[in-house]
């Protein structure tokens, strides 16, 4: 009997119809009607869940929202710093460009922070921005003060160990723990 | 004697197929090409040209261990070490590129020879 269609009574009707159906159910046992009532109730306390459920399937709904545009503008103001960062690392980039001999284009500066091993200095050719399994040009270690290059450029390496020295105090100062600069960027 | 860890051309050229058609890195194919005989005169001209006199001891004590082992056979302790090989074979590849323009160089082989070498 649970597919019953009342919407086309109108509600003096309902009304009526659910008092009839009071009446029925006291004459005919205390148990139907405490059944009838706790049917009632129930019903009730399920409309009220649906309307909780629903309110606070909105304030969700609102929160995620809330979320997107914070991590929205977070993303934006690292970009803004990354933009500034690899501003002032352009002269950098470029002198060690026309030290090594090769096109702007054709290196790419790479900054990282090691837990054990400090901060590294890595100057790789063309726009490839890996740290291991690439021919480095320039590795710099600033915490030993070791630095290897590239067979070809061993003739220049004291001329490359004054830049990597500037390079990674400045780098430093920048106070950031990882940045990239490809010179194809700058 | 006989020349020290001499390759046929067909071999080195199979060698860098191989190593093309299985993906694998440059620097394997060329660290295994570094202590042969043929590639002895382009590290050393490479040494020359770069001026580094640790790449020329470099080259000079591999071929020293070939000559060694060639002449010892199985009763030589001493061979090339990994790191002797990654340091020969940056070398090269910084100036050849690839493993297949250091098996053109050193055995004077074309394009159209290596590809046909791995049938």
């Amino acid at each position: 009997m649970s597919g019953l269609d009342f919407s086309d009574l109108s509600d003096d009707q309902i009304v009526e119809l659910a008092a009839g159906l009071a009446r029925e159910a006291l004459a005919r046992n205390p148990a139907v009607a405490a059944a009838l009532s706790q049917a009632l109730l129930s019903e009730k306390e399920k409309a009220d869940a649906a309307l909780a459920g629903a309110r606070m399937g909105r304030a969700r709904q609102r929160q995620q929202i809330e979320d997107i545009h914070r991590r929205a503008a977070q993303e934006q103001a690292r970009e803004e710093m990354r933009q500034k960062n690899l501003a002032a690392l352009g002269v950098l980039v470029k002198r060690a460009a026309s030290i090594v001999g090769r096109e702007l284009q054709d290196v790419t500066l790479v900054w990282m922070t090691d837990q054990h091993r400090g901060a590294q200095l890595l100057l790789n050719p063309g726009t490839n921005a890996e740290q291991i399994g690439v021919a480095h040009l320039v590795d710099f270690l600033p915490k030993t003060e070791r630095l290897r290059t590239s067979w070809a450029l061993d003739s220049r390496k004291p001329a490359i160990l004054l830049w990597a020295r500037e390079a990674a105090a400045a780098l430093r100062a920048m106070g950031v723990s990882h940045i990239t600069a490809r010179g194809i960027e700058l | 004697m006989r020349k020290a860890n001499s390759y046929h051309p067909e071999f080195a050229a199979q060698r860098v197929c191989q190593g093309e058609k299985w993906g694998h890195d440059e620097m394997t194919t060329a660290a295994s090409l570094v202590s042969t005989y043929e590639v002895r005169p382009l590290l050393q001209a490479l040494a020359a040209e770069i001026g580094s006199d640790k790449l020329a001891g470099i080259a000079a004590s591999v071929a020293e261990i070939e000559d060694q082992r060639e002449a010892q056979g199985r009763r030589c302790y001493r061979k090339v070490t990994d790191a002797q090989r990654h340091a020969l074979a940056a070398a090269l590849l910084e100036k050849y590129g690839t493993a297949r323009n250091i098996v053109k160089a050193a055995w004077g082989l074309t394009d159209a020879q290596i590809d046909e070498s791995d049938a």
